[in-house]
């Protein structure tokens, strides 16, 4: 096509790619304070600064580590972790764009549904634990929907005000050329509210993994959050830290997943490179 | 030819914004809408454009109503309104939807290069300035190939220097499509390169006040006696438009030459 022939080449175009060897440099930047910490950490241990047995040095919380992934227990742990997540946000996002559209598309459907949606929002969450116990047992049901209305709520305001605030021109845009309600829809309200939507996502997922946490602290037999409450009971720190830690290793790998997922969709924005 | 006949808007805080107004432009002419702000030249074109209902009077085109947003009437606005989301290539291309796939870009790639940036084709909006956006719009009112081009003083927010460039490639755009063209502008000089026919109006209520047909055909030399005979008989005629005498306004003029002065003795 002649278009892009013209164009094939153009050095310009490169400027607008971040530089890899900068993002390397700003990533070896970013590990330079835990790693300071963990070598204060082992050290204080050694020197018996501080009490051991309570506070595992990481070289302790690393062996542990690792005996959990090699018996396989670990793994098993973060698989049921991840499928409650991954169904309770899947449920929560699509009912949550759904009608946080409703919500933001009509003011009428908005005027009906979003004061009843604002009460219950004002609910914590946790609260609805004994009530979602009775209603769908103490297995997974529970924990699904609990996880489920903690991203709900997010997904719903981002979505409702995203579509609330497309910029009137731009829709004037489509109204010039004539377009109907649908491919308003499809071409200008969509691409126009897609930022938004990928933000209220990802506070949706942050919200997902710490609902995950609560709905199996109240009782589960697998889980990041059973091995929390088991290293409690057994006094194991270091078991308690392991999942910390791989609660914040798959929490960062998740959102990184979403936002990789989602980057092809948002590389028209206009946004700083350098504090990306 | 389109007419705009006996056209009134009170908006529903009770604003009168337009009382009667009436046009008529022959196809292929170029009418300028002049005034000062707030007298109903944006209500005007929106009007025109579909994009709002009058309160009485109506609005034709080859004796057809227009009522709402017609394929035969572009419309530039006073920002370029590009879809940030789209390439400047898609954005051109955004209302041939239903043209089909080899004619389309066909299209896209003529528009591009009758505005001078087709090298910008697969870039984003953002990657260019504000008078390069300006023209992807009119590009992309263009190449629907509309018997009207509205234009929304869509040079106002541009340096004098790149107006005045897109001024004159207004007109050679004019000279490849012959659309009838209807801008509104507050700019006399303005007024004076593009016009056929200047139409002055009046606020409080927006009402057509003078009708001034430049003597001289185009294109205009801005350095000429013609030029600025035009100009001084279309300032006189908007002075008078907004209620200020002759005297009043030689007042104001010797005021503000010997502010001038003033500042260029402090700073000398």
């Amino acid at each position: 096509m002649v278009l892009i022939d013209s164009v094939a080449g153009d050095p310009s175009q490169a400027k607008v790619r971040p530089p890899r060897r900068l993002s390397r440099r700003g990533f070896g930047l970013g590990l330079l304070l835990p790693l300071g910490i963990l070598i204060l950490w082992e050290v204080a241990v050694r020197a018996s600064l501080i009490e051991g047995r309570l506070m595992p040095p990481p070289s302790r919380i690393a062996t542990v580590f690792v005996a959990l992934a090699r018996s396989g227990d670990l793994l098993a742990h973060v698989a049921a972790t991840l499928g409650r997540v991954g169904i309770g946000f899947a449920i929560g996002a699509m009912t949550g764009t759904a009608f946080g559209a409703l919500s933001g598309g009509s003011a009428a459907i908005k005027r009906l549904i979003d004061p009843t949606i604002q009460a219950l929002r004002a609910i914590p969450s946790i609260a609805w634990v004994p009530l979602f116990i009775l209603w769908f047992g103490i297995f997974e049901g529970s924990k699904i929907t609990l996880i489920a209305v903690g991203v709900f709520f997010p997904v719903y305001l981002g979505v409702m005000a995203a579509i609330g605030s497309v910029d009137r021109k731009l829709v004037e845009v489509g109204r010039i050329f004539r377009l109907s309600k649908l491919q308003m829809v499809r071409r200008i309200l969509l691409p126009a509210v897609l930022p938004a939507w990928v933000v209220a996502l990802r506070t949706g997922l942050g919200l997902g993994f710490m609902f995950v946490v609560a709905a199996e602290l109240m009782g589960a037999s697998e889980g990041l959050g059973y091995l929390l409450v088991d290293g409690q009971q057994l006094g194991k720190p270091d078991q308690i830290l392991v999942a910390l830690i791989t609660f914040a290793i798959i929490g960062q790998a998740c959102d990184s997943l979403l936002l990789a997922v989602t980057r092809p969709l948002l590389v028209w924005q206009d946004t700083d490179r350098r504090g990306s | 030819m389109l007419t705009v006949d006996a056209l009134s808007k009170t908006y529903p805080d009770g604003t009168l914004a337009l009382s009667r107004v009436s046009i008529a432009l022959r196809t292929g002419e170029i009418g300028i809408v002049l005034g000062a702000s707030g007298c109903g030249k944006t209500s005007l074109l929106r009007i025109v454009a579909g994009l709002e209902t009058p309160s009485t009077g109506q609005v034709t085109l080859d004796g057809q109503a227009i009522v709402a947003p017609h394929e035969a009437v572009g419309l530039v606005f006073q920002e370029p309104r590009l879809l940030p989301w789209r390439k400047i290539e898609d954005n051109i291309g955004f209302g041939l939807s239903g043209v089909s796939g080899r004619e389309r870009w066909r299209r896209v790639g003529e528009a591009l290069e009758h505005v001078g940036l087709l090298d910008q084709a697969r870039r984003w909006p953002r990657d260019l300035s504000g008078g390069q956006q300006q023209r992807i719009a009119l590009a992309r009112a263009l190449v629907m190939r509309p018997k009207v081009l509205l234009l929304d003083e869509p040079f106002s927010a541009l340096d004098a220097m790149t107006r005045e460039g897109l001024q004159d490639h207004l007109l050679a755009l004019w000279a490849l499509y012959r659309p009838t063209i209807l801008m509104v502008t507050h700019d006399v000089e303005e007024a004076v390169v593009l016009a056929d026919r200047v139409i002055v109006m009046q606020p409080k209520p927006g009402r057509v006040f003078d009708d001034v047909v430049p003597p001289d055909a185009r294109p205009r030399l801005r350095s000429s006696a013609a030029f600025d005979a035009t100009k001084r008989r279309l300032r006189a005629s908007l002075d008078r438009s907004l209620g200020r005498s002759d005297e009043a306004n030689a007042r104001d003029r010797a005021d503000r030459a010997a502010a001038i002065q003033h500042q260029g003795q402090m700073w000398s």
